[in-house]
């Protein structure tokens, strides 16, 4: 485009007030996104760059007691993304190694009580709400929702008249009376969706990782290993690492609910002329 | 209208949100959403003229962006990225569709002199004129029209959207130009003998 042409100019303000005046989605748009994103599975996902420069900058034996390292670590972390526990990672660890070593094998009623068997037979549930919100000026409800984000433990996230509030699952109907009364609603929803299916569904990936893990420095233990070897481990470690993303998200979706509240002005009311 | 209200970020910004994305952070995704979707839409039904379609592909765009947050490799503007989803994803529904979309005159080369649009673009402040004109191309020339004008993407930005190379971006846009214009003179001689 030519910045100095005028045609280019008129065709670039004609097809802008175009844009401008575009209808914004309908809420059903957003409905429907909501529920195929909470039922559909995530793409693998690279979080990072891939480490294998650095791999091969390293020395054999370094190389080695890092990759231990990884294997422990990293089936720590997948281990503490699906239970969802607040504790420590080094708390964590050392969990696993009492338990893994020094404890006899778990009865089948010990499974059943442990969290991750309460996790695959708990029925675990997000709930996703919106508002629409009429209000009289928007700064001043942002400040009142803040103050309801404290008291109700949210985070809350603002973009000009967008509120994002993520909470206690059992905090969001105070959360939502709350917000409601900052304005006059002009529309509002509720959703509830099902995870239990997609948690032992990542459950069962980061296992099946850890395992895949455990075995290839095995391998590379007993016969030696290539630095193509070395590089599959490496992957291997990306994507358990993505896999535990994956479990603290959903964890976070099954124990928080999000309130997206979309404000507007109101229009100013005038008043009647007097002795009309 | 929503949508338009939050448009205002910075593409440090939406990469900011879309890392966050990456990591499953539906808060972030919500307010991405927001921010993205009346344009997509926008994009979406100017090439579709269908607005069940329309609205269809756009929710599937956002579902991608979801979905693929994590591998948005930042060599793009955000805005880039997303169009280019929008593209893909509305071509593909056309082509379930069985419409056909492809340009005869992509191999002909762009001649610069005969670049101007002319003078019926004077009247491009009738919307509804330029909406009628627009109907007449095709579905390639109608992209690469909104997204050079509209979305102020450049040609190589253009190309990566539609993923072709810059020489038949430049071919489209010269094409699609000279076809408003003639289509707006049509209509212009038309208005002039009612």
């Amino acid at each position: 485009m030519n910045e100095h042409d005028p045609n280019d100019q008129r065709l670039r303000a004609a097809f802008s007030a175009r844009l401008d005046a575009a209808p914004a989605p309908d809420a059903a748009i957003y409905a429907r996104t909501a529920r195929l994103i909470d039922d559909a599975p995530r793409a693998k996902r690279a979080p990072w760059k891939s480490a294998a420069a650095w791999w091969t900058a390293l020395a054999a034996p370094a190389r080695w007691a890092l990759a231990a390292a990884l294997v422990t670590v990293g089936g720590t972390a997948a281990f503490q993304g699906v239970h969802g526990g607040t504790t420590s990672g080094t708390n964590v660890f050392h969990d696993m190694v009492v338990k893994r070593d020094s404890l006899p094998a778990k009865s089948t009623a010990a499974s059943a009580s442990s969290p991750a068997a309460d996790m695959r037979t708990l029925p675990q549930r997000t709930q996703t709400a919106t508002i629409d919100l009429a209000v009289g000026n928007i700064p001043l409800t942002i400040m009142q929702a803040r103050s309801i984000a404290r008291r109700e433990s949210a985070t809350m996230y603002v973009r000009t008249s967008l509120l994002v509030l993520t909470m206690p699952r059992a905090n969001l109907d105070a959360a939502m009376h709350s917000i409601e009364a900052l304005g006059t609603v002009r529309s509002h929803s509720l959703r509830t969706t099902d995870l239990t299916a997609s948690l032992n569904s990542s459950a069962a990936r980061l296992s099946a990782l850890r395992q895949q893990a455990a075995a290839l420095l095995a391998r590379l233990r007993s016969f030696g290993g290539s630095a193509y070897q070395l590089s599959l481990l490496d992957d291997l470690h990306r994507n358990i690492r993505a896999a535990e993303i994956d479990a603290r998200a959903l964890q976070q979706s099954a124990t928080h609910s999000t309130l997206t509240v979309t404000m507007e002005a109101k229009a100013p009311t005038v008043a009647p002329v007097k002795g009309t | 209208m929503v949508g338009r209200r939050t448009e205002g970020s910075t593409d440090a910004d939406d990469r900011h949100l879309l890392g966050r994305i990456a990591a499953g952070d539906r808060a972030a995704f919500d307010i991405f959403y927001h921010a993205y979707a009346r344009r997509v839409l926008a994009y979406v039904r100017d090439i579709v003229h269908g607005a069940d379609l329309a609205e269809e592909v756009a929710g599937d765009v956002m579902v991608a962006v979801w979905k693929s947050a994590g591998r948005y490799a930042g060599r793009a503007r955000v805005l880039s990225w997303v169009l280019g989803i929008a593209h893909h994803k509305t071509l593909d529904a056309l082509r379930r569709r069985g419409v056909a979309f492809a340009p005869l005159d992509d191999g002909m080369p762009a001649d610069d002199a005969a670049d101007a649009p002319g003078a019926a673009l004077i009247a491009l402040e009738e919307r509804a004129l330029l909406e009628d004109a627009l109907r007449s191309l095709s579905v390639e020339h109608r992209a690469v029209l909104q997204l050079m004008y509209a979305f102020g993407c450049s040609q190589s930005e253009i190309a990566e959207i539609v993923a072709c190379p810059v020489a038949t971006v430049k071919t489209r846009v010269f094409y699609a130009k000279r076809r408003l214009r003639d289509q707006l003179e049509r209509m212009h001689a038309a208005q002039g003998l009612a």
